[in-house]
């Protein structure tokens, strides 16, 4: 196997945060071969975990499609803006693995170009996963960042160079015909919550989709709204370290001044009264508990309603920001619970 | 019984008895609302009516006495939510990404701040 490839997949897991996923991995195929702690390094810093990784590709003791399948969970579930949809009926008869089985299937063993740090062109791929019908695109996209190094400021005069940035992006629809459930799911390209650019890249990717997908006459955006009061009142899987809500008279923040992981639930303070059907909100910020036996992990998203428009006529999409990478069962976990709060399940 | 470090303060200042038992006073009340609350000077003076400065010693003499320790916090421009809460200054990076609003935001000292946070053993003093 050539080294080069491997190694940018290892650097893409440590890059995006992986590093426990990459041990994860590591262990896992030391323990299954029954090798020693000197045939395969499984702990370590950021840099000598990504060269095990590689060298262990290399030594053939891990197989490329497993770091590839690493990577791909990382690409396609976290760092992502996820734009929550049900099928309208026009939506179930019309999309199905076979109206966009024009794409073309992903590659069985990981390439150079679908792994490509900057795609040259925008690739889309489609397979079905667990009857889910997943439609997965690559490609580069850039944004302006400010150049400190070459930007300056003095009494009079003031100089700011932006330079391009180009990076890979992964975008993702992915289908469940027998729910009648869709998402998209954006790259956010760049460390923040940007929705201009989220905005560029859903219309981007919702063009590339035609004319097999209709955005209002195939998908219907959940109504978002309603679940944002239940999801405050969630008080025993959720966590919120802020929240601001309005009512017909005040508009009212309340923010922790401890920083995550000391504070107490700012649903906590004797002052906070923002629940019930008097308050509104615009968006929540709010982590989801999910707990394993002793272990608690929580994910961070901030949920919104935001304004589309397609062909002169404005639409306000259910967003979920989820800013890091997390696994697939997680956001699944997650877009299940958002799902759940804002339907009509009691 | 008095907090933790109190006993000390009275020692040290004995013609402050009545500014420093103000202040054992309003940490009490603080405490007693949320054992992790922010406690710092400027709110303690208002709440006092003692001087910004004087608290500001107060508390450090009570850091002394392992009653306090010190936190630094980067606070949201936006949101005003705690952004990063670290126990120095240097461990706070220049750039961060906001969980508080999804922003990016750069290193500036105005939305630093800096108070302290009760140890275990003051709020053990505190309940008994």
């Amino acid at each position: 196997v050539p080294t080069e490839l491997p190694q940018r997949l290892a650097r893409r897991i440590i890059q995006a945060q992986g590093k426990g996923r990459l041990e994860q991995l590591l262990r896992s195929r030391r323990n299954r071969l029954g090798l020693g702690r000197g045939e395969i390094q499984v702990t370590g810093t950021a840099e000598q975990l990504e060269q095990a990784a590689w060298r262990a590709v290399a030594d053939r003791h891990l197989a490329i499609t497993d770091l590839a399948a690493l990577v791909d969970e990382i690409e396609e579930c976290g760092a992502k803006h996820v734009f929550l949809f049900n099928m309208t009926n026009a939506g179930a008869a019309a999309i199905s693995y076979t109206s966009l089985g024009r794409f073309q299937s992903p590659p069985n063993v990981p390439t150079e170009s679908f792994y490509a740090d900057q795609p040259s062109a925008r690739r889309t791929y489609s397979v079905t996963r667990n009857g889910r019908t997943f439609v997965k695109q690559l490609h580069t996209a850039s944004y302006w960042e400010r150049d400190e190094s070459r930007s300056s400021e003095s009494l009079d005069e003031r100089i700011v160079v932006s330079r391009r940035q180009r990076v890979r992006a992964v975008n993702v629809f992915n289908i469940d015909p027998g729910a009648r459930t869709a998402e998209i799911r954006i790259d956010r390209v760049r460390n923040r919550d940007d929705s201009n650019l989220a905005h560029e890249e859903f219309a981007a990717f919702l063009d590339s989709l035609a004319p097999g997908l209709h955005l209002r006459e195939h998908l219907e955006p959940l109504d978002i709204r309603r679940a944002f009061p239940r999801i405050v009142e969630a008080r025993d899987e959720t966590f919120m370290s802020i929240d601001h809500a309005s009512d017909a008279s005040a508009r009212q923040i309340f923010a922790s001044r401890r920083g995550e992981g000391h504070g107490l639930d700012i649903r906590d303070h004797p002052n906070w009264r923002l629940h019930g059907s008097d308050y509104v909100r615009d968006s929540i910020n709010v982590y989801w508990l999910i707990r394993e036996g002793d272990d608690e992990n929580r994910i961070h998203t901030i949920v919104r309603g935001v304004r589309f428009a397609e062909h002169g006529a404005d639409v306000e999409l259910a967003k979920a920001y989820v800013p890091a990478h997390i696994t697939e069962a997680e956001l699944a976990h997650v877009i299940a619970r958002i799902r759940h709060f804002a339907s009509d399940a009691p | 019984m008095s907090l933790l470090g109190f006993d000390t303060l009275h020692r040290m200042h004995p013609d402050r008895a009545e500014a420093i038992a103000a202040l054992e006073v309003a940490i009490r009340r603080t405490l007693a609302r949320n054992p992790t609350s922010a406690i710092e000077d400027q709110r303690l003076s208002q709440q006092t009516k003692l001087g910004v400065a004087e608290v500001g010693q107060f508390l450090v003499e009570l850091m002394r006495e392992s009653a306090l320790e010190s936190r630094v916090a980067w606070v949201c421009p936006t949101l005003h939510g705690t952004v990063r809460e670290e126990n120095d200054l240097s461990a706070l990076p220049t750039d961060l990404e906001c969980p508080v609003c999804g922003q990016s935001h750069r290193y500036d000292p105005a939305q630093i701040e800096v108070f302290f946070v009760a140890t275990p053993s003051l709020l053990q003093s505190a309940d008994t």
